[in-house]
């Protein structure tokens, strides 16, 4: 390997955490499937590194980081993974094995990071105070980033420039019955991840085509394009059969008076969605978590309204560097309304107030991130996952490039829409459209569609053979052959990933199940009952 | 039984944490929201209610009267949720069955301490923990389940 490859390497790791991939980087880079692709590319083999990638991804579908925690770094496993598997021809199965316990160390980066972060926040107040309120983006942007690419890309680069021969050496020492025991939980593994997703989509009449999906693939070996077809079509005749529920509206405060008068240009509210898009978590920190974005996100607001070297300029943007955490590209909606009351207020409207804007912030920043992460990582994103993880198990790019676009161009859509749906008909209209439960129509459709991929995957994905043989009067009775592929020959697949997703529900953590797994697999493989 | 799963302070109330982890993971039926804040505001009311998950029934209720709430309900698991400690306190001395509380996040405030990661307490909410541990209820800070949680003791607040 190149120096060059590997500082590629350590800034496509950069753009999985950073902000500045456009705020996407979050549904795009940091997936396995993609980084995997990327790291592919810059080593001379993307097939490779797609196919490590999708297998990575496989175990990651359902990895949720709500509110500001992070299950497992699933990007630092991929591209460790990728790396390994594309420098040395080691096989996926075992690659993948490898890099599970590095996704679990991964998360000490991030919590370090929430901490250190907390320190820009005191700086920024200052800032603001001393009447340098536009220039936030130093504090919320510029330090908090070179601060996170000197702790993540350039470890990363030390660690596949100098480090990967030793792990290559030391796999070498170990020799082959490691590699087929690591082979073995390898397969294994994507029972974990699959039932994780399937704990997001697995409820009640949905439960069922999570069977059918797998009995497609086990009975009529359907691909996974074609079984995502035929989920769709579940999906579409679900949302159809689904009823509209007429619930009798009624306005919920007296009209608020449309206002002719606006101060606003379009230019400066697509400045501030645009900022809110990929800054809301350039400086996410444990104090006030998107607070410093927020703020960032009113300065061209604040700019226009009073001016930037007014008292209310300073005062405003203190008062939105308030605690604030939401789904950011579902939830733009509540900027959305903020600068709309905003601007009201601004134009002497006396009815809204500091408390009342504040007000709106907190009542909605909950429930509508809720939503939003029910709707974006708990089914938008594992089901487009689960499709293209599918189509690229054998390396295929068009997986990873698709999925990046089309993730990248839905979260931008609902960021745009979403903000100004929010300025421009208030939080009313949101109350209404809550209501009206389309939401939960699209949701409950899409989940039968999730279930139903899901399915499809785990027959597909997750390989569990029976090595035992038994002596029965001069012959030899092979479990797996005879009985397992004669019934169901994705039985014992389909059993392990039932059980994990019963532990799941049980509380047992992941880390626990990725741990019995191992001992399973490695104990299995070593005394022959599992090949 | 009524049978209380699970006792949650959380400064955002309902939201993603919440919905997506705690609400699957104890497998409750109802989620008592005790708050005086969104009790008086039928805006708020409603958004809560529209954007609850349609599987599962949420009731909310001042703190005064949070008690004769929970006598009505019949359900066999309830997640009783507040805003901050309080409140927690509150529902202890109205004589509810809590014998663990479990934190989420509190963000900064003026004159707030660091307790570990994002909880953040001023003087008032310690002295309500340390009343609470006095009571003989265990009080933890955990984002999610499946994340570390922290014990909370007296001598280290």
């Amino acid at each position: 390997m190149t120096l060059m490859q590997a500082v590629l390497i350590g800034i496509i790791y950069f753009l999985a955490i950073s902000t500045l991939s456009g705020g996407v980087g979050f549904f795009t880079f940091n997936k396995p499937l993609v980084a995997g692709f990327f790291v592919g590319l810059i080593l001379g083999d993307p097939c490779k590194g797609t196919e490590i990638g999708a297998a990575v991804n496989l175990l990651y579908i359902g990895n949720m980081s709500t509110g500001g925690t992070l299950p497992s770094d699933m990007t630092l496993a991929a591209i460790l993974a990728a790396t390994l598997g594309i420098n040395s021809g080691i096989s996926t199965e075992a690659v993948i094995t490898l890099a599970v316990p590095v996704g679990i160390l991964g998360t000490l980066l991030w919590v370090g990071r929430l901490t250190i972060d907390t320190i820009f926040v005191q700086v920024a107040a200052q800032m603001i105070k001393k009447g340098k309120g536009a220039y936030l983006w130093i504090v919320n942007v510029l330090l908090p980033q070179t601060l996170l690419f000197a702790v993540s890309a350039i470890p990363l680069i030390i660690m596949v420039y100098w480090g990967m021969e030793y792990v290559e050496r030391v796999i070498n020492y170990l020799g082959n019955t490691f590699l087929n025991a690591i082979t073995i939980v390898g397969g294994m593994l994507p029972a974990v991840g699959l039932a994780m997703t399937l704990k997001s989509v697995f409820r009640g009449r949905a439960k069922v085509y999570f069977l059918i999906g797998f009995l497609l693939i086990q009975y009529f070996s359907l691909n996974t394009i074609s079984i995502g077809i035929v989920a769709a079509i579940f999906a579409v005749l679900v949302y159809q059969n689904s009823e509209q529920k007429a619930i009798a509206i009624q306005p919920i405060k007296p009209e608020e008076k449309v206002s002719d008068k606006k101060i606003l240009s379009k230019k400066d509210l697509i400045r501030s969605c645009f900022i809110w898009e990929v800054q809301a978590q350039a400086c996410y920190n444990y104090q006030n978590m998107q607070g410093l974005g927020f703020a960032h996100a009113m300065v061209p607001i604040m700019k226009k309204l009073y001016g930037i070297n007014s008292d209310e300029f300073k005062h405003n943007l203190l008062k939105h560097m308030e605690f604030f955490n939401v789904a950011p590209q579902f939830a733009a909606m509540i900027p959305g309304i903020v600068v709309a009351l905003e601007e009201k207020k601004a134009l002497g409207n006396d009815q809204i107030t500091d408390e009342s804007i504040v007000a709106v912030k907190t009542s909605l920043m909950g429930p509508i991130s809720g939503i939003g992460d029910t709707v974006i990582q708990g089914v938008l994103v594992p089901l487009l996952l689960s499709v293209f993880v599918g189509v690229s198990m054998n390396g295929n790019v068009a997986g990873p490039i698709l999925y990046g676009i089309i993730i990248t161009a839905i979260m931008l859509a609902i960021n745009y829409y979403s903000f100004m749906f929010g300025y421009t008909k208030g939080s009313t209209a949101i109350l209404r459209f809550l209501q009206g439960g389309l939401i939960n129509r699209v949701v409950d459709a899409a989940m039968i569609m999730g279930c139903t991929v899901i399915g499809g995957l785990v027959a597909q994905y997750v390989n569990l053979r029976s090595g035992v043989q038994i002596n029965v009067s001069d012959d030899i009775f092979d479990l797996q052959t005879q009985l397992f592929d004669a019934v169901l020959p994705g039985i014992l697949p389909l059993i392990l990933t039932l059980l994990c997703y019963k532990c799941i529900n049980k509380g047992i953590s992941i880390n626990r199940i990725l741990l019995g797994i191992l001992v399973i697999g490695v104990f299995g493989s070593i005394s022959g009952i599992l090949v | 039984m009524k049978n209380i799963v699970l006792v949650r302070v959380d400064e955002r109330l309902i939201h993603g944490q919440f919905v997506t982890a705690w609400l699957r993971q104890t497998d409750a039926t109802t989620v008592l929201l005790v708050d005086d804040m969104v009790n008086s505001d039928d805006f708020t009311q409603k958004i809560y209610m529209a954007a609850f998950p349609k599987d599962k029934k949420l009731i909310i209720s001042g703190v005064e009267k949070a008690i004769q709430t929970f006598d009505t309900l019949m359900d066999e698991k309830i997640i009783l949720l507040v805003r901050d400690i309080n409140c927690a306190l509150k529902l202890i001395q109205q004589e509810f069955d809590i014998h663990n509380i479990i934190i989420g996040g509190v963000g900064a405030k003026n004159g707030s301490k660091k307790i570990c990661r994002n909880l953040y307490f001023v003087q008032k909410e310690i002295d309500c923990v340390k009343e609470i541990l006095s009571l003989g209820v265990a009080v933890k800070y955990q984002l999610v389940p499946n994340d570390k949680s922290v014990i909370l003791s007296s001598d280290k607040l």
